[in-house]
């Protein structure tokens, strides 16, 4: 019984089990791999790693659904950046309905944590807001141009402010994702400044845009171009036109429309994406006949025709 | 950037230097292996740690050198290739097992690792033991992570100083 010893008692620390003092670099570079909560929790471990996080560069300020808007206000001001990533959904069920003031005071908060992420030199930005029809989509500000580090943004639900034309506005930026985003400034021009804007973009998802009704616009379309543009998707109930432009990377595309435009011009759409290596083209079963006989008729009635006029 | 092979005529045979332990044991390994400490490359670039001479490390004792040249040499080949982008899902696959297999240590020798890759500034190795750190400690409260590491129970100022983060920062401890 002697030999092993009952330990009742925390035991003291032996040289084996016991990680020694580390310079506050070192603690800081482990406190960049935690989560943002683990990462201020280790403020009270001990007076080594006090206020640490406040200055651990780097770290991903990334909520779960319900935070309170307080916690991402509270971190926001004591932490000094740069900021990895930053992501919030603004829900309605995340908090209980007396504890989330309005909507309007929580997207105007929203609206401040961007001017400060823009200031703590963001690069990952992931906002989603309520996905209530009842409300009226949240317009975020134009000082979202002003996080020229991003390299990553998500935006679920609100509406993009008017896209400044002729100058780089995300000169880092090379993922995108746009889900029920509004462009109700310019319609597709914005979503065209946006993507010249963003030089180095590489992947861009649209899913359900929307535009402000103009017929003008609608059969103008919109022209994509993108020099280093690798993967696109575009997922929308209608047809806005879009039309592909110089695409030198690009490597798959999926369009995913439900109402094409009848005057879809599926010709230029297949030529332009001839060097794709996949393409997924989604279309409703009366789409997909209406484009076989349109195809038949290009290609073999008239071909059948010219041979004619050789011989 | 530049790949660390010299190109003095040494085709065939890779370049070896000699590191030095605190306890004056010698370490003969590649140019390649070695430069992955930023802290010796820029002497391995001068030429230095060959032939007779080797570089003497002060701060890291031969057990500590021999784990970090295992690490190193494991990781060379694909630090050479400048982050692999050749390199297969395979590669990769077994570079992360090694890794995983590597930190698995007593912390005793977690410190000293860390110490040394801090040190001889070697980036994937300090990032791979601070993220095993981050692994150890990650979901405790701040009394386990305390134990977690073995450091001696709080005195009452610490335990009231605990206390107050935990009042202040309450949603971190939800």
């Amino acid at each position: 019984m002697e030999a092993s010893p009952p330990c009742r008692r925390p035991q003291p620390p032996s040289p084996a089990s016991s990680l020694g003092p580390l310079p506050p670099e070192i603690l800081q570079t482990i406190i960049s791999h935690l989560p943002i909560r683990d990462a201020v929790r280790t403020s009270a471990v001990s007076r080594a790693w006090r206020r640490l996080w406040e200055t651990t560069p780097d770290l991903a300020l990334e909520w779960g659904c319900g935070t309170d808007l307080a916690v991402a206000d509270a971190v926001l001001a004591r932490y000094s950046g740069p900021v990895r990533s930053f992501n919030f959904f603004l829900h309605q069920e995340a908090r209980p309905f007396e504890l989330f003031p309005s909507y309007e005071e929580a997207f105007e908060r929203a609206d401040d944590w961007i001017t400060i992420l823009a200031g703590k030199g963001v690069r990952s930005l992931t906002l989603g807001f309520s996905e209530d029809s009842d409300d009226l989509p949240h317009t975020l500000q134009t000082t979202l141009f002003s996080c020229r580090e991003l390299t990553r943004l998500r935006l679920c639900n609100c509406d993009f402010p008017l896209v400044p034309e002729e100058s780089v506005r995300f000169p880092n930026l090379t993922w995108c994702s746009l889900d029920s985003v509004g462009f109700k400034y310019a319609g597709e021009k914005d979503v065209v400044a946006l993507i010249s804007g963003s030089p180095l973009l590489e992947v861009l998802w649209l899913k359900d845009p929307y535009f402000p009704y103009d017929e003008n616009s609608f059969k103008k379309g919109c022209v994509i171009e993108a020099p280093n543009l690798r993967h696109l998707k575009i997922v929308s109930e209608d047809d806005f036109g879009w039309k592909m432009g110089d695409l030198p990377s690009i490597e798959t595309v999926e369009i995913n429309i439900k109402d094409y435009d009848i005057n879809r011009d599926f010709v230029q759409l297949m030529t332009a994406l001839a060097e794709v290596k996949k393409l997924i083209l989604k279309m409703p079963v009366s789409c997909f006949l209406f484009l076989v006989a349109g195809f038949i008729y290009h290609h073999v009635i008239q071909e059948t025709n010219s041979s004619h006029t050789v011989f | 950037m530049a790949a660390p092979e010299s190109g003095d005529g040494n085709n065939g045979a890779a370049r070896m230097v000699t590191l030095i332990s605190s306890d004056n044991t010698r370490f003969e390994v590649e140019a390649a292996a070695a430069s992955l400490s930023q802290t010796l490359q820029l002497t391995i670039l001068d030429g230095g740690g060959g032939g007779g001479d080797g570089i003497p490390l002060p701060n890291v004792d031969s057990a500590t050198l021999s784990k970090v040249l295992e690490y190193c040499i494991k990781h060379a080949p694909a630090a050479a290739n400048g982050g692999a982008p050749n390199a297969t899902a395979v590669d990769r696959a077994e570079l992360e097992r090694f890794d995983n297999e590597f930190v698995n240590i007593d912390q005793s020798v977690l410190y000293s690792l860390i110490m040394a890759a801090h040190n001889l500034e070697i980036e994937g190795l300090q990032s791979l033991v601070a993220k095993k750190v981050a692994d150890m400690i990650k979901g405790k409260s701040p009394m386990e992570i305390r134990r977690t590491l073995g450091f001696p129970d709080p005195t009452p100022e610490e335990q009231a100083e605990m206390n107050a983060h935990m009042l202040e920062y309450g949603w971190a401890y939800e």
